[in-house]
């Protein structure tokens, strides 16, 4: 979606442990939003994790929107599921 | 209790077609037989080391893999040499891996934990209930602070 030539989306690779996924997203929406949809497009359980920008390996915040982070059409972003520890 | 071997190869090959993209980038070395349903999965850690961690895939999925940790170039397996140092409490001082995902871990099949119910084994550790989940752990772990070589030599 454009208006007066600005593009409202912004196309990500989301690079995760069961695959990789290339969609578009409004820049308005929150990093957490982001999250829940990768879980769901790969049926991957409710839990912590977190999206990092491959570039910079910054992790981004779940409640900041994806146009904070001025990222560029076809930026990677790693989600990363909690590490945990052994028992 | 035991799985039809068709079922539990199918689910572990579209496993590993999901884990192919980090496999891919990660640059582990995967060797998948089939017949036998068991993984070899080579993952080198940043000094140059590689470990061998060897899954099988026998009555999967109601029980998780069995993981055994290899030396590279041996039938040696499950020695201090054949772990990494570190692992964040995954790496047991038994000499095996401890979590749900990990069939060695249960008491009932020789492991320090009578407290879990393998059946559980997917619901205890959701986040890694498959292959690629796993081995970017172990891959992760290679690359933790606490991570020193191999935890013998």
């Amino acid at each position: 979606m454009e208006d007066h030539g600005q593009k409202h989306t912004i196309q990500v690779e989301i690079q995760t442990p069961v695959g990789d996924w290339t969609q578009d997203f409004n820049k308005t929406a929150k990093v957490s939003e982001v999250i829940q949809a990768v879980l769901e497009h790969f049926g991957l359980a409710a839990g912590n994790y977190e999206l990092r920008n491959v570039a910079t390996n910054e992790t981004l915040q779940p409640n900041r929107p994806l146009v904070s982070y001025q990222l560029e059409d076809g930026a990677a972003l790693m989600l990363v599921p909690e590490q945990g520890s052994g028992v | 209790m035991a799985v039809d071997r068709d079922i539990s190869r199918t689910a572990l090959e579209h496993e590993l077609d999901r884990a192919g993209s980090s496999a891919e980038r990660r640059g582990w070395q995967l060797q998948w037989n089939a017949d036998t349903l068991l993984l070899q999965a080579s993952i080198t850690a940043p000094d140059g080391e590689a470990y061998v961690f060897e899954f099988q895939y026998d009555d999967y999925p109601e029980l998780p893999p069995k993981i055994d940790a290899i030396y590279p170039g041996s039938n040696e397996r499950n020695t201090p040499r054949c772990f990494p140092s570190g692992g964040r409490g995954y790496f047991h001082p038994t000499n095996l891996i401890c979590a749900p995902w990990s069939r060695n871990a249960y008491k009932r099949l020789g492991g320090p934990h009578g407290d879990w119910a393998i059946g559980d084994w997917r619901q205890a550790d959701p986040l890694r209930k498959e292959l690629g989940p796993i081995l970017t752990l172990l891959a992760d772990l290679l690359e933790d602070s606490t991570y020193q070589g191999r935890r013998a030599q």
